[in-house]
């Protein structure tokens, strides 16, 4: 008997015809699906150029994958296929769905052995300030989860994810559990990652030999911060592996940063490969891990892996006014001002709020922006100061800013 | 110039500051005898999500992330770690919730959905996804933790039904729990943009069922055209996909439906005439109200 919606028969239709023999392909007529790139080239591609991260060994393409954004894991296939060799996941990646995605794709490939997986460990709420013995039993845990997630006896890179201080960068616990995990071998190489206060995180971490690899946030909007190549640079030639990230600047944390003038970089044509390009250029950078989520993004960014000389297109766009008048301006959210402020006020995010306030008009999220700031690092240190010392590295009047912020709040 | 746009802009900045208490997010941590609530709440927007859960941010701004509220429930020695993440569409909220749960949780009835796993309690309401954590609970989070998500499930707004177009994929051989709406770059293809997945397991064959839904037919046309790279035409197409392999593909109404696998032609046709029934059914369910 047919239900409302008739499935009843047509469930048991379903089922006997997956019992009957298959291999019958469906109905319709064929067509050829779509590529979002030209019809694949018939002369032989380059190859791809291949560095080593650092005193590892590990010798890897320079373009490799980033896979937190990854849901659909035809994408490592395809990456795979195309030559990419390093692969970047984490446990708190869709809550470790990620990582099992990568295992089983690996898995099927039965690639795990020409292929580098690094993973990572995140301590995510830092305000509970964590004892060191809790945190070295949580990275202890956090490793062995990712490992059976991976399906790996062991991962080639554990990193200790986000770090942005120093009290964090040596905190004995983790030290004790990342160097326990390499003893044990259930990881090849120990690193850490950094996204903000990374120019001091890196220069601490080469002065000590305890990090085989760093995976840097590094991007064409640091054009400007030779400070900081220097520093990647360093730790390079003391034999740290360096891994880049978010290479694309596209994240709203670029964007945002820059004046409403100066946005047209942001809504034309953004050519990547000429960012990824860029950062690779460098040639401290053993790999990029740029991350995906249509094939045209894997199959242009592989070209850049086979040769680092600037298309016309890509100079045009890296010389554009808008793109190096933007990134000059920015706020890049480093941190270095924060020590030169005898409070320590948060300042990286009061210039952000002021900046959706003055730039954009956007008083709702600067007053959003603004009340995330916690208490004891707002702007109630700033009319306690009179004027402000703070400096930052590049050209942002802080102490201008502030005071305009202070009107607001008068 | 900037001057007068800042004291303007104060009376704009100040006067929103009542609005944005309850925008904001204080208003979704209720009161809950037995626990103390956080003195602030934390907000953060895209532009700086990721200080909080860093890499794991660019998932949530791909499903149209808007705000994160975070506060904390703390009683006696143990704490609860609150984040109420908004997102534009219900379909986006259902998204990320849906990338972020496995198969191996314990299935709560909060809000739409919600699960327990060890530590974790999750759960979706409307276009707001909220994540419980707590490793001091001990014995008694499961407890601990459903309170509190019943609690500030009641002060969301939103409906409590899975995104309608989700009911239109056959029921039979499902595999449990992999419904997926994925906001961007579905399949890997830029020009689909967003799309409904959900996995499918009959006898020993695997394939996956889709759905594109878009405002009119003329747009359905586009795509489908786009994909198959040539024009748009009645009844299932089939295709030679270069990286899914075999897929069937069909425009109907305002919706495209695929079918990604190999699997016997009978088995084909009664799974995309049930998917047309239940679109029908829909349809007809919205037209009576």
């Amino acid at each position: 008997m047919k239900n409302e919606q008739g499935t009843s028969r047509r469930t048991f239709l379903t089922t006997t015809a997956f019992a009957a023999a298959a291999g019958i392909l469906g109905i319709g007529r064929d067509a050829r699906a779509s590529q979002e790139t030209t019809d694949e080239q018939k002369k032989p591609a380059a190859p791809l150029i291949e560095r080593t991260l650092g005193r590892t060994g590990i010798r890897v393409p320079i373009v490799g994958m980033g896979v937190m954004n990854c849901y659909n894991a035809a994408l490592i296939r395809r990456a795979y296929e195309l030559g990419i060799r390093h692969f970047d996941t984490a446990a708190e990646y869709a809550r470790g769905q990620n990582e099992e995605m990568l295992g089983k794709m690996i898995t099927e490939l039965k690639a795990r052995d020409s292929v580098t997986i690094a993973t990572k460990v995140f301590y995510g709420d830092r305000r509970k300030k964590p004892s060191s013995s809790e945190l070295k039993a949580y990275y202890l845990k956090s490793c062995e989860e990712s490992l059976r997630r991976l399906k790996m006896d062991q991962v080639d890179i554990l990193y200790s994810h986000s770090i942005e201080d120093s009290e964090w960068l040596n905190n004995p616990g983790i030290l004790e559990a990342l160097q326990e995990l390499k003893a044990k071998k259930k990881t090849r190489f120990i690193g850490f990652t950094t996204h903000a206060n990374f120019n001091a995180m890196v220069g601490e971490a080469t002065g000590s030999d305890i990090y085989d690899v760093i995976l840097a946030t590094f991007n064409y909007s640091l054009y400007n911060y030779p400070e900081y190549t220097a520093t990647l640079k360093k730790a390079a030639d003391k034999g740290i592996g360096l891994v880049a990230m978010k290479t694309q600047c596209q994240q709203p944390w670029y964007k945002e940063g820059n004046p409403k003038e100066t946005q047209a970089f942001y809504e034309g044509e953004i050519v990547h490969s000429a960012l990824l390009k860029w950062v690779l250029g460098h040639d401290f950078i053993g790999c990029a891990v740029p991350g995906y989520t249509a094939f045209s993004q894997i199959e242009e960014d592989i070209e850049a892996g086979r040769s680092l000389e600037f298309t016309e297109k890509e100079k045009k766009f890296l010389d554009d006014r808008h793109v190096t008048y933007g990134m000059n301006s920015v706020c890049r959210q480093c941190g270095e001002c924060v020590p030169t402020c005898p409070h320590k006020t948060d300042i990286p995010t009061l210039i952000r709020s002021h900046m959706y306030a003055a730039s954009y008009g956007n008083f709702a999220h600067a007053r959003r922006t603004f009340d995330g700031i916690p208490a004891g690092r707002s702007i109630s240190n700033c009319t306690q100061c009179g004027s402000c010392t703070a400096r930052c590295v590049k050209t942002v009047d802080i102490g201008r800013r502030i005071e305009e912020l202070k009107t607001m709040y008068a | 110039m900037v001057l007068r746009q800042i004291v303007t802009g104060a009376m704009a900045f100040l006067l929103p500051s009542l609005l944005l208490s309850h925008q904001s997010g204080e208003a979704f941590y209720p009161s809950i005898e037995g626990w103390r609530i956080s003195d602030s709440v934390r907000v953060f927007t895209a532009e700086n999500l990721y200080s909080f859960i860093d890499g794991a941010a660019d998932a949530y701004l791909m499903q149209d992330f808007d705000t994160l509220t975070v506060a904390y429930y703390t009683r006696g020695d143990t704490s609860v770690t609150a984040e109420i993440y908004r997102h534009r569409t219900e379909e986006n909220a259902y998204g990320i919730y849906c990338q972020e749960r496995t198969s191996a949780v314990e299935e709560l009835p909060i809000g739409i959905e919600g699960y327990y796993a060890e530590t974790v309690l999750n759960f979706v309401v409307g276009r707001t996804y909220v994540k419980l954590t707590s490793f001091t609970l001990g014995s008694r989070e499961k407890e601990g933790l459903s309170t509190i998500a019943k609690a500030v499930a009641g002060t969301l707004d939103g409906t409590r039904n899975r995104p309608a177009l989700f009911d239109c994929f056959p029921e039979e051989g499902q595999v449990r729990k992999s419904e997926k709406f994925v906001g961007r770059d579905f399949l890997g293809y830029t020009f689909f943009r967003r799309g409904y997945l959900v996995d499918y397991r009959i006898a020993s064959t695997s394939f996956q069922i889709f759905l594109i839904q878009r405002d009119d037919s003329a747009s359905c046309d586009s795509l489908l055209s786009a994909y198959t790279r040539r024009p748009a035409e009645a009844g299932i197409v089939n295709i030679r996909d270069p990286y899914w392999g075999n897929v069937m593909i069909e425009r109907y109404g305002t919706t495209l439906i695929g079918l990604i696998g190999t699997i016997p032609k009978a088995a084909a046709a009664g799974l995309f005439d049930a998917v047309h029934t239940k679109i029908q059914h829909i349809r007809k369910s919205r037209h009576e109200k």
